[in-house]
């Protein structure tokens, strides 16, 4: 009957809190931190995908310390400034100008590679942690792009491709969703609930025609997944809302 | 003329030079000699003939006789001229060598070298009882232009009869490239000559000193100079040359060794190949260098590495495949200067491939540069990977306000990743792992580990465990915030404690080697 609670809560957490946790006396730290992973994978799809340059699919293919430039050499630990993730993209899920609210064309949108660098310092950056990923691994990744401003202050300080475009993840580490990969034995092996729901969505937002798109969110708005249902209202909102 | 002062009076030989405008053959010049009562006297013909080869006929020396040689420089260049003696039915030489100036000669008295016993230039004398041989002329001066004449004298004292004997002059065949095809490796340099059969002996000599014009059917592909062929680029030409040369036939006496044009061409091939390779990698990473050939047949690939003079730490490069055209190779950093601390962080050796190909004597080469660096830092862990991940149980209480009611899930999650930017295969790779281990077990629990009593369950309850929310949503998002605060709280005490964590990581790195550039001691490299 527990298990039975917590795929509910598979739904957007904020929802799903108030209608699962109503009637419930205590809520054990298992239960507290299933409903905090969902609601950390699945809530606010939408709102994350929209603000993400990518939403990308791909694997950890090289991880590089950086330095601080001018940095004191001869040091074995003391200088590093940061982590830098090279990810060969897979499959680009999402693209930021599907989104309404985003009318810049986007000149990478057919990126094969793209690189994340997390700087260490300051060492806590909002509630979240900060992203880390795997060599070797793969992701579902929400990519946003720092600001110019924020990229030329990197590629000054530290050890970075002056030529080089550096992404972090959207909410840093919610950005990072890691994912299962396919072996011979299990090609096409379970994975977490938000790939294929951020696949749908992304479809349907995707569409070039406005018309289109808007007969595709409602389609999705009448799924049986409340997630889904939720997000896609939350796109029709945001389209209608846009000029034409 | 003489008398009359105008030659001088002490002048005991002169080379005279007659020149009339006429045709060949119309004009003939005599020399002769008399005493005072010009009852003993003897002529000798004027020679027209210059050339760098004569051969002579029989000369004697007796009781009767005796023989006068000579030879002279008919040129406007110092000529360096050689006698040989024959006698013995060819068995014993006689060698006397002379620079003649312009119209010097040498005189040989050979029954005076017998007698006197007159070493020659290799220390031998001619033999006592020597009565005849034969003799040659050779210009060994190796310039374009023949210049020595020659004359001989034969007196018998029998008669009072005095023989002039004509030599032949030799001459040769046309000339031929010495080296046909000839191979050259761009950027080098290889020695040409022209070959010729000599028609006294029939045997093929160098004659390239004799043509003063020297050039390439493509200077894109190979130029000449004087005897010498310069390889520029890969590819194949032609190389030529011209000169004037004696061309006698070798059997005639009569002194016909005219001066024609000759023209020796042949196959210039020249050989070349490029060399590529890694530019710079890193301590423990691995070189590439390919040799790529342009022109010619390579026959086989040698490959070396230097390092400056003054390089410590052992200097060296293994090439993997030493006798391919590709090779894979190691990257071992050096020391320049040989210290510590204050060596380069950047190590270049010059990387040399020599490419033997199938035309040459020996093998071109061509080198590159190959750096091999130390990065700023080794390595990292990573504190920020320190957490207390799980959840605490949550549950409203009576009145509806959510509260944190144990410390449910909760558990300390410490950085276990050592991160090392060298491979394994790094010189420095265990120095620097041995550091990272130290710092990961600093993230032990419990006493005697230097952040051993960070990011605790328990501390974390501190800052949770009375906060209250109207919602469940309501606390999590009070307890999110109260975690940020937490691990800000926790990595600023372990960030003070950077210094004590370096120590001791040091302390045990600084005991392995290289004892080099990761020392603490060191300021920089």
């Amino acid at each position: 009957m527990r298990l039975l609670i917590l795929c509910l809560f598979l739904a957007n957490a904020s929802t799903l809190f108030s209608q699962t946790v109503a009637n419930r006396k205590v809520l054990s730290g298992e239960e507290v931190e299933q409903l905090w992973k969902d609601q950390q994978e699945l809530g606010d799809l939408y709102k994350r995908t929209a603000a993400s340059r990518f939403v990308i699919v791909g694997i950890s293919s090289k991880t590089e310390l950086i330095d601080e430039r001018g940095a004191q050499q001869g040091r074995i630990d003391d200088n590093v400034a940061g982590a830098l993730y090279t990810v060969e993209v897979e499959d680009t899920i999402c693209k930021q100008e599907d989104f309404p609210l985003e009318t810049r064309p986007n000149p990478n949108s057919v990126a094969q590679v793209v690189h994340l660098f997390v700087p260490i310092r300051p060492p806590v950056e909002g509630i979240q942690r900060k992203e880390s990923l795997s060599q070797g691994g793969r992701y579902l990744l929400f990519l946003t792009l720092p600001d110019q401003e924020q990229q030329n202050t990197w590629k000054k300080r530290f050890t970075l491709d002056p030529n080089g475009m550096y992404y972090r993840g959207e909410e840093f580490a919610r950005g990072v969703i890691p994912l299962t990969k396919p072996t011979d034995k299990d090609p096409a092996p379970k994975q977490p609930a938000v790939l294929d729901k951020v696949v749908q969505l992304c479809q349907a937002v995707g569409k070039r025609d406005r018309s289109e798109k808007i007969t595709a969110l409602n389609l999705l708005a009448t799924s049986p997944d409340p997630i889904l249902k939720k997000e896609a209202l939350e796109a029709l909102r945001a389209v209608q809302l846009s000029p034409e | 003329m003489q008398e009359q002062n105008i030659i001088p009076t002490d002048a005991k030989w002169a080379s005279v030079i007659i020149s009339a405008p006429v045709k060949p053959d119309e004009f003939m010049a005599v020399a002769a000699s008399y005493d005072k009562t010009l009852r003993y006297g003897a002529q000798t013909p004027f020679n027209d003939q210059l050339e760098s080869h004569w051969e002579g006929g029989k000369w004697e020396v007796d009781a009767t006789h005796d023989s006068i040689i000579t030879a002279g420089n008919g040129g406007d260049k110092p000529a360096q001229a050689q006698v040989t003696l024959f006698f013995n039915g060819g068995t014993g030489k006689y060698q006397i060598e002379q620079t003649l100036a312009p119209d010097q000669q040498l005189w040989l008295d050979l029954g005076r070298l017998i007698r006197d016993r007159v070493p020659d230039k290799n220390g031998n004398t001619l033999p006592s009882d020597l009565t005849s041989g034969t003799y040659q002329f050779r210009d060994l001066t190796q310039s374009p232009g023949s210049s020595l004449f020659e004359g001989k004298v034969i007196t018998d004292k029998t008669y009072g009869h005095a023989a002039y004997g004509c030599m032949i002059c030799c001459g040769h065949g046309s000339g031929f490239m010495w080296i046909d095809p000839l191979g050259v490796g761009a950027g080098y340099q290889q020695t040409q000559t022209v070959g010729a059969i000599d028609n006294c002996d029939g045997n093929p000599y160098t004659y390239g000193w004799e043509y003063p014009n020297w050039w390439t059917g493509n200077t894109s592909i190979a130029t000449a100079s004087t005897q010498q062929i310069n390889g520029i680029a890969a590819g194949a030409t032609g190389d030529f040359a011209n000169g004037r040369i004696n061309t006698g036939d070798g059997m005639t006496y009569v002194q016909q060794c005219p001066m024609d044009n000759d023209s020796p061409q042949g196959d210039t091939n020249v050989d070349d190949f490029t060399l590529s390779g890694t530019a710079s990698t890193f301590d423990g990473f691995q070189g590439n260098f390919t040799i790529a050939v342009t022109g010619g047949t390579a026959t086989n690939y040698a490959w070396s590495a230097t390092a400056p003079p003054g390089a410590g730490n052992n200097p060296s490069v293994t090439f993997n495949q030493p006798h391919n055209a590709s090779t894979t190779t190691d990257a071992h950093w050096f020391a320049l200067p040989n210290v510590a601390c204050g060596a380069s962080a950047s190590s270049t050796y010059t990387i040399t491939a020599a490419v033997s190909f199938n035309d040459l004597t020996s093998p071109i080469s061509k080198s590159t540069q190959y750096t091999v660096k130390l990065p700023p830092d080794g390595g990292a862990v990573f504190d920020g990977d320190a957490d207390v991940a799980g959840a605490p149980s949550m549950a409203p209480d009576g009145s509806g306000t959510w509260r944190v009611t144990s410390i449910g899930t909760l558990h300390r999650v410490v950085p276990t990743n050592k991160n090392i930017l060298l491979p394994p295969s790094s010189q420095f790779y265990n120095k620097i792992d041995q550091h990272e281990q130290v710092h990961l077990n600093q993230w032990i629990q419990g006493p005697g580990h230097l952040n051993g009593d960070l990011f605790l369950p328990n501390t974390y309850m501190g800052y949770i465990v009375d906060l209250t929310g109207t919602s469940f949503e309501d606390l999590t998002n009070k307890i999110a915030n109260a975690k940020a605060q937490f691990r800000s709280d926790q990595l600023a005490l372990a960030l003070g404690r950077t210094q004590q964590a370096e120590q001791e990581a040091y302390a045990v790195s600084d005991q392995i080697a290289p004892f080099y550039a990761y020392q603490n001691n060191c300021n920089s490299i």
